[in-house]
């Protein structure tokens, strides 16, 4: 044993092994246990102990105070209009059908190849699984898909591998298709563009790990520009962000619909209804309505008031619900408002304030409601009883 | 970056090379050293009371012995686990969502994971069995070149097997828990009771994993023989077991 030669080495090795451990200890948060526990179970069992941390105790660093996005380098942008040539994708009576019914029943879907197609339903109509299916993610059970476009997913928490950088993350996927020539060098340009694009410029080189998850939902908006998809679909894409990155990202999705199909599904109608050309509404995996918002608008909403009240709120409510150009009349706001729905604007504009005058109420406020994707959205996914 | 650099990364930024090096260095280093002074070791645990424990004098064969033995477990067992983090590509589902939308195919993506763990387990036991090598040199005498030679590269393969296993658990089971166990349980239970089937004991993987410290002892076989094809084969038929499966993977 007094041979250095016998020793040194395997000395040599276990300190270089434990000061890698303390090292990694010291350097990033720990998980599961606090980190002296860590630390004793590190020395305690040389090296299992070191090889157990490693594996299950290490984590991630976070990414520091600077590392909030910066704003996103987005001119502003119109809707897109952008003259569709044909569909980038159509199903033809696509079907999925999990345990006690429900899934996807025969849908019918056409996406433009071009523009942002918004895909809006209830929890559990089938968003997640129609666009799995797009993907190629899952099988369906019958029917078909009808496409030669490249189809990428971005779901709504995209993950990445923590230990990569935005920008690795970003040359990583743009470089996965086969299509970027070797030798071109246009990736790294294409990747600080994208990542200047999705607000993420100031933290290209900083590891992914310890991003919040609104960066996280930039960083998979980044990907997908950088990517050569013809069709993005795009999983509740603003979900996690505060008001100021949604309005960036949706300006983001806007001008990704001038060049690209995108299939866009989210909870918030406003949303869908500011970037969307075309709608597509699930309920109860059917299809219940696709084409064009405006469309959809003019279809389903029906003409509507919101009168503010001092007095008389009940009297007028009995007198409009006995007439027959009254279509509805619903209590707003906190006791003294009411909402009424006419079946034609000329009446509610020349009848209806005879009436107010006519009850004897007293009028605060008579303004008219603006067509809103919401109202009709819940008209349309309300289940019959 | 391509797919293949990825894995390199991988290997390198999360520390994997490290507890895989580690495993099998402290093992290669340590375990002639522990042969060479077993005997004082145990007296010393027996103190000074009646018993009294006679070790013979250790062979060199003894010490690459101990270091065959001991990777056959600790070391499969931290092949498997790294193996296993790389492989379960479903384990994160928004991820293998991203990974498989872009890939042209499956293949393309598990390739480079199944190569470059398969290559580091591999590299990591012949460093090993070179610092074995080493130490029992230096500590018990010069062991057999032929047969020392022979012992690294099957241990090696062995690692190889080892991770073509856990390719095939990590292909059907979606979590990386229940990847890791199923292969553990394939290597360490269900390898070994396969030796009760008539006619496999000789020639199975049991075989093929305990050839490196067996040929230290003994020359080599015609069994030896078919027991490295049908381990290889094995290996290569989880392989393609892997890569179909994940043909049919449903995010």
């Amino acid at each position: 044993m007094r041979n250095p030669a016998v020793w040194l080495p395997i000395a040599v090795l276990l300190l270089a092994f434990l000061a890698f451990c303390f090292v990694e200890l010291v350097r990033r948060p720990a998980r599961y246990l606090p980190k002296p526990v860590w630390a004793l179970i590190v020395l305690a069992q040389i090296p299992l102990g070191g090889i157990v941390y490693l594996i299950i105790g290490r984590g991630e660093r976070p990414a520091g105070d600077g590392a909030a996005p910066s704003p996103g380098g987005l001119a502003p942008a119109d809707r897109p209009r952008v003259a569709s040539t044909g569909d980038a994708v159509r199903t033809r009576a696509l079907t999925k059908v999990f345990r006690d019914n429900v899934g996807l029943h025969a849908v019918d879907l056409a996406v433009p190849d071009r523009g942002v197609y918004g895909l809006v339903g209830p929890n559990g109509a089938g968003k997640t699984t129609l666009l799995s299916l797009l993907a190629g993610l899952r099988r369906a059970d019958s029917g078909e898909i009808l496409t030669s476009a490249r189809v990428m997913l971005c779901p709504d928490t995209p993950a990445f591998e923590p230990w990569l950088t935005a920008a690795e993350t970003v040359d990583l996927f743009a470089g996965l298709g086969p299509h970027r020539p070797a030798g071109d060098r246009s990736g790294t340009a294409d990747t600080a563009k994208a990542l200047a694009l999705a607000g993420l410029a100031g933290a290209r080189d900083r590891r992914v790990g310890g991003f919040s998850r609104g960066m996280t939902q930039r960083l998979g908006l980044a990907v997908a520009l950088a990517t050569d998809a013809d069709v993005l679909l795009l999983d509740e894409p603003t979900s996690a962000l505060d008001p100021q990155g949604r309005s960036d990202v949706l300006e983001l999705i806007t001008a990704l619909g001038r060049d690209h199909a995108v299939v866009f599904s989210s909870h918030i109608l406003a949303d869908v209804q500011r970037v969307a050309d075309t709608i597509g509404v699930l309920r109860e995996g059917r299809l219940i309505y696709q084409g064009s918002v405006e469309e959809l608008l003019d279809r389903y909403t029906r003409p509507s008031w919101h009168l503010q009240l001092r007095s008389g709120v009940d009297a007028l409510a009995e007198r409009l619900g006995e007439r027959e150009w009254v279509a509805a009349v619903r209590p707003y706001g906190q006791g003294q408002g009411l909402r009424v729905d006419t079946t034609s604007v000329r009446a509610g504009e020349t009848l209806l304030p005879a009436e107010i005058t006519a009850s004897g109420a007293e009028l605060v406020a008579f303004n008219p409601i603006g067509a809103d994707l919401e109202s009709v959205f819940l008209e349309m996914v309300e289940v019959p009883a | 970056m391509s797919l293949w650099r990825l894995e390199r990364v991988r290997l390198f930024r999360t520390g994997r090379w490290i507890m895989l090096a580690a495993v099998f260095l402290v093992l290669g280093f340590a375990e002639p050293l522990l042969t060479k002074y077993l005997g004082q070791l145990l007296s010393g645990a027996t103190g000074d009371g009646y018993i009294h424990i006679t070790v013979s004098a250790p062979k060199p064969s003894d010490g690459m012995s101990a270091y065959f033995g001991n990777i056959t477990t600790l070391g499969t067992l931290v092949t498997v686990v790294i193996a296993g983090l790389a492989f379960s590509v479903r384990s994160n589902p928004p991820l293998a969502a991203l990974y498989l939308t872009h890939v042209p195919q499956r293949a393309a993506l598990l390739l480079p994971r199944l190569v470059t763990t398969a290559v580091a387990a591999a590299i990591a036991s012949a460093l090993g069995g070179a610092a074995a090598a080493y130490e029992t040199a230096l500590l018990l005498g010069a062991p057999r070149t032929g047969a020392t030679a022979t012992g690294i590269l099957v241990s090696s393969l062995g690692a190889v097997f080892a991770v073509a296993v856990t390719f095939l658990a990590a292909s059907v089971l979606r979590g990386q828990v229940a990847a890791i166990g199923v292969a553990l349980a394939t290597v360490f239970v269900a390898v070994p009771f396969a030796d009760l089937i008539p006619g496999v004991r000789h020639v199975g993987p049991n075989a093929f994993t305990a050839l490196p410290a067996r040929l230290q002892l003994v020359g080599w076989s015609t069994d030896d023989t078919w027991a490295t094809v049908v381990t290889l084969g094995i290996a290569a038929a989880c392989v393609a077991g892997g890569l179909w499966r994940a043909t049919r993977w449903e995010i």
